[in-house]
């Protein structure tokens, strides 16, 4: 009898605890990846084409009587159109106004054999949007199945200028441009002499800085006497030790810190006469490295740093610990977040970290070439009103359209020029079971983000102020520019691509492995010895052969841009 | 023996053709079919695609093409694997590594078996049971996780516990060591695995005749006479055929496991094929690169595998096939 009750009690216990962790873990919350190109929410919808029965009540302005059905294939598995097609509003201006009813089809996997089969067989959909880095789109111009933006410009829609360095960016070896890209950065869409954010943004404890006086931290030996201070004036927060400077995991293939490093220290990526430098090998970035083992050798880095993987780090920051992080803030706000909610105080600030002479960082801003591009297939029958839509997309009315929705309807002007969500807009938000769906805001495949980014409302919690990235990269605005050719224009026709693909995989492999060891080095004289090695052994790994390459492939980058000198210092 | 009584003498039937068993057998051989259908989808069709070992098909865009496509390059990449500085490293680490698992980790889990089987209080051996098991059901990179807290430098249990006990003088970063690399792999998959593993073992050793064992204490056999007497060679069978297995797994790693305590300051030590194959082959793309090492490990695998099957032949007088 006591056997049966004991076992029943346990066989209870067993089935209690079972069923609370399904339960714990069906309750996880599910933490949405904070994505850099800032896509707007794809609410699950029916991507198959509906059949319109019959036009909208109101006259559309420059209408077409009859309706083109076309396909538009998106190489994402994920991405949805973001409304409802055919029943919202969305949709129906586009049936009304450019006479189209558009069937958008994406893969199941990840389209590398859908975009295959396309340019084998030439069956290609009227639109196609692919990654931008991938050789698809000059594949499909190659072949011939496209029909060149010039040319629908041409045709159909004299008056669309799109921009033209980006315009240019996309050209292909004919001089023509087949692709249109979504979230591009133009500089001439700048005001001039306007500077956008860094990518990056070095930060450190407000609080804690204000204890110790906001000291003076304008070179780098500045900066490691204020980090000593730190580790033995302040020593502890919340009783946990302070760690006084922390730097991304070290993966196989180096540091993310001591990348950023390169810009803070200005160290220069083209030469006098235009060439393309390997940082690396610039006497000038001796200093990074200096600058780390010194750190490290005075204690100010953490020995779990070179052992710790990013859910490590974000601990660290969370738990209030870290110091100064040679960090870019977007990749930690979650922690950060954690940390504000916690202590209000705990708030991290953007510092410029100069090298050891004091000179001003030269750092990379958040632009870019566009994250998809859209191809126009030659075969297409709706090419005039693809033309048309297209030029749409791409105007201010359109993409007030795409992001904001309606006048009076879902948002209205303030006097500045920046937007607030009407009452009505706001309640079908609140209602989060996809209301606003029935407008059919948010299509993101040709979207001028630079246009649109500065209109929406301000954040008003005071968490996502402080977080916001515009806010926390303030004081590093003045010190960022366009560095962007210097990652060079890929040219996938190239003949020795491969090879050199793979001799820099293998170079940054060994980089990877030798980054550490510099480092952890006892002294100055061992690590420079250890540096000096790496770069001999990288030599002899084919360093060289590479270089010219990637000195080419700038090249083609500034000669698309229209530019003679990328590095910023040479263009003031 | 007198011939007339040899069982096969008497019993000179011809064998049923392989047609007629099967349809006898159909229900039977239907349930099988599904199993011996995956084998076949998933095992040996892709065998197919080991050709792009000797072909060219590195960032091959579309794979399934380049398995027919691409030029033909013969045995360069096995020479490239072969060179490439980390070669040493990478296969003493694979094979080392494996060498000590098989030595600590085969007989861990039976001596514990044994042991838990002597175990006369009937709570306390279900309890030792049900804690050993738990570890097993946590994913490696979540024991993985916790172990490498518990390594930290600064707040980990680990080091502090080893500077107080004046083992250390001054801290030191374990997981950034090389030489310490396998020891930790070694004890933490003991942590991990034992419990689950010596269930095998205890249900061989439950199955055993007592009487065996009245008979032995009866004779005078104290506990390890027993042990060693009727307990280990009554389970032989299944040590053998586990010890085996295990042979033949030499050159697989647990890539989970090994994925969460690599860093690249252990990378000396850490460095095993399977790891390798992961950076190589699937984040950088170098397909046919990474086949040929594939290719490379699993014909090692079977040479190893023939030489345990031999050895084991002469030794217990049975092998695996």
């Amino acid at each position: 009898m006591k056997a049966m009750k004991s076992k029943k009690i346990s066989i209870t216990l067993l089935s209690l605890v079972m069923a609370i962790s399904i339960g714990l873990a069906g309750c996880s919350v599910n933490k949405g990846n904070s994505n850099n190109a800032k896509e707007s929410q794809a609410n699950p919808s029916s991507s198959a084409s509906v059949e319109t029965a019959g036009a909208s009540g109101e006259p559309a302005k420059q209408g077409y009587d009859d309706v083109l059905n076309i396909d538009w294939y998106v190489n994402l598995s994920w991405w949805k159109y973001p409304g409802d097609y055919g029943k919202d509003k969305f949709s129906q201006y586009i049936r009304d106004r450019f006479g189209l009813n558009i069937n958008f089809i994406t893969p199941a996997g990840d389209g590398s054999d859908q975009m295959s089969a396309m340019i084998a067989t030439g069956e290609i959909p009227d639109l196609v949007t692919v990654e931008s880095w991938l050789d698809y789109k000059t594949k499909l111009a190659k072949g011939g199945y496209l029909v060149s933006i010039n040319e629908l410009i041409e045709k159909y829609v004299p008056d669309f200028k799109p921009y033209q360095d980006i315009f240019n960016w996309y050209k292909e070896s004919d001089g023509k441009t087949y692709a249109l890209p979504n979230y591009a950065y133009s500089s001439q869409a700048l005001k001039p002499g306007e500077q956008l954010e860094p990518n990056s943004a070095f930060t450190l404890r407000k609080d804690i800085y204000d204890k110790l006086g906001r000291p003076d931290i304008s070179t780098a030996d500045k900066f490691l006497d204020v980090l000593e201070r730190v580790k033995n004036e302040v020593k502890t927060y919340d009783g946990k030790s302070l760690i006084p400077l922390q730097l991304y995991e070290f993966t196989a293939n180096g540091n993310g810190s001591a990348s950023w490093l390169n810009e803070y220290f200005a160290v220069p990526y083209e030469d006098e006469n235009g060439k393309l430098i390997n940082r690396t090998y610039n006497p000038k970035y001796w200093e990074v490295i200096k600058f780390l083992n010194e750190a490290y050798r005075r204690g100010l880095i953490s020995k779990d740093n070179f052992t710790d993987k990013r859910d490590q780090i974000n601990e660290k920051i969370a738990s209030g610990r870290v110091f100064a992080s040679l960090t870019a803030p977007q990749d930690f706000s979650d922690p950060m977040r954690t940390l504000y909610t916690a202590d209000n105080n705990a708030q991290y600030e953007a510092f410029a970290l100069r090298n050891y002479e004091g000179e001003n960082p030269v750092l990379t801003d958040i632009r870019g070439f566009g994250w998809l591009v859209t191809l126009v297939g030659k075969d297409s029958k709706a090419q005039e009103r693809i033309a048309k839509l297209l030029s749409f997309l791409n105007s201010k009315e359109g993409q007030h359209m795409v992001h904001f929705g309606w006048e009076n309807e879902t948002y209205t002007y303030n006097a500045d020029g920046t937007i607030q969500w009407t009452q009505e807009y706001k309640d079908a938000i609140a209602k989060g079971d996809g209301s606003e769906k029935k407008w059919g805001m948010g299509f993101n495949l040709q979207m001028d983000w630079y246009s649109v980014k500065d209109l929406f409302p301000q954040p008003e919690k005071p968490v996502d102020i402080y977080l916001a990235e515009k806010n926390m990269k303030k004081p590093l605005v003045q010190y960022s520019y366009d560095t962007s050719a210097v990652g060079g224009k890929p040219n996938p026709d190239h003949p020795d691509r491969d090879k050199m693909l793979e001799t820099s995989n293998r170079l940054s492999l060994y980089w990877g492995k030798e980054l550490p060891r510099i480092i952890l080095a006892d002294s100055e004289e061992k690590a420079r010895a250890i540096f000096e090695d790496t770069l001999k052994k990288m030599d002899d790994m084919g360093r060289v052969k590479l270089d010219k390459y990637n000195d080419e492939l700038f090249q083609g980058a500034k000669q698309a841009l229209g530019i003679e000198r990328s590095w910023p210092p040479f263009r003031k | 023996m007198h011939p007339e009584m040899h069982p096969s003498a008497a019993l000179k039937k011809p064998r049923p053709n392989l047609i007629f068993r099967l349809r006898k057998q159909w229900q039977i051989q239907a349930m099988a079919l599904f199993g011996i259908m995956f084998v076949l989808v998933f095992n040996y069709a892709p065998m197919f695609g080991i050709i792009i070992a000797f072909k060219m098909a590195d960032y091959s865009v579309n794979l399934m093409r380049s398995i027919t496509e691409a030029p033909w390059v013969g045995w360069d990449y096995f020479k490239e694997f072969i060179l490439d500085y980390q070669f040493r490293d990478i296969l003493l680490n694979t094979v080392g590594l494996n060498l000590l698992q098989l030595l600590i980790n085969f007989p861990a889990p039976i001596i514990f078996a044994i042991l838990i089987s002597e175990i006369a209080h009937k709570r306390f051996k279900k309890l030792v049971q049900s804690i050993s098991y738990f570890p097993h059901f946590i994913s490696w990179i979540v024991f993985g996780g916790i172990i490498i807290n518990m390594l930290s430098v600064e707040t980990g249990v680990v080091v502090s516990a080893l500077l107080k006990l004046g083992i250390i003088s001054e801290p030191v970063s374990l997981l950034g060591e090389p030489n310490a690399f396998w020891p930790l792999i070694i004890i933490t998959s003991i942590i991990k695995g034992l419990g689950w593993g010596s269930i095998i073992y205890l249900a061989a050793i439950t199955s055993i005749d007592p009487t065996l064992y009245e008979a032995a204490t009866i004779d005078g056999a104290g506990r390890f006479r027993r042990i060693w007497h009727i307990t280990l060679p009554s389970i032989s069978g299944t040590i053998i055929v586990f010890f085996l297995l295990s042979v033949s797994n030499l050159l697989n790693s647990s890539f989970d496991q090994l994925w969460v305590f690599q860093t690249p300051l252990n990378l000396e030590r850490s460095e095993v094929i399977d790891t390798f194959v992961y950076k190589i082959g699937i984040t950088q793309m170098r397909y046919s690169y990474t086949t040929a090492v594939g290719l490379f490990k699993s014909a090692v695998a079977l040479i190893l595998l023939a030489g345990g099957h031999l050895i084991s032949k002469k030794v217990a007088g049975r092998g695996i096939f």
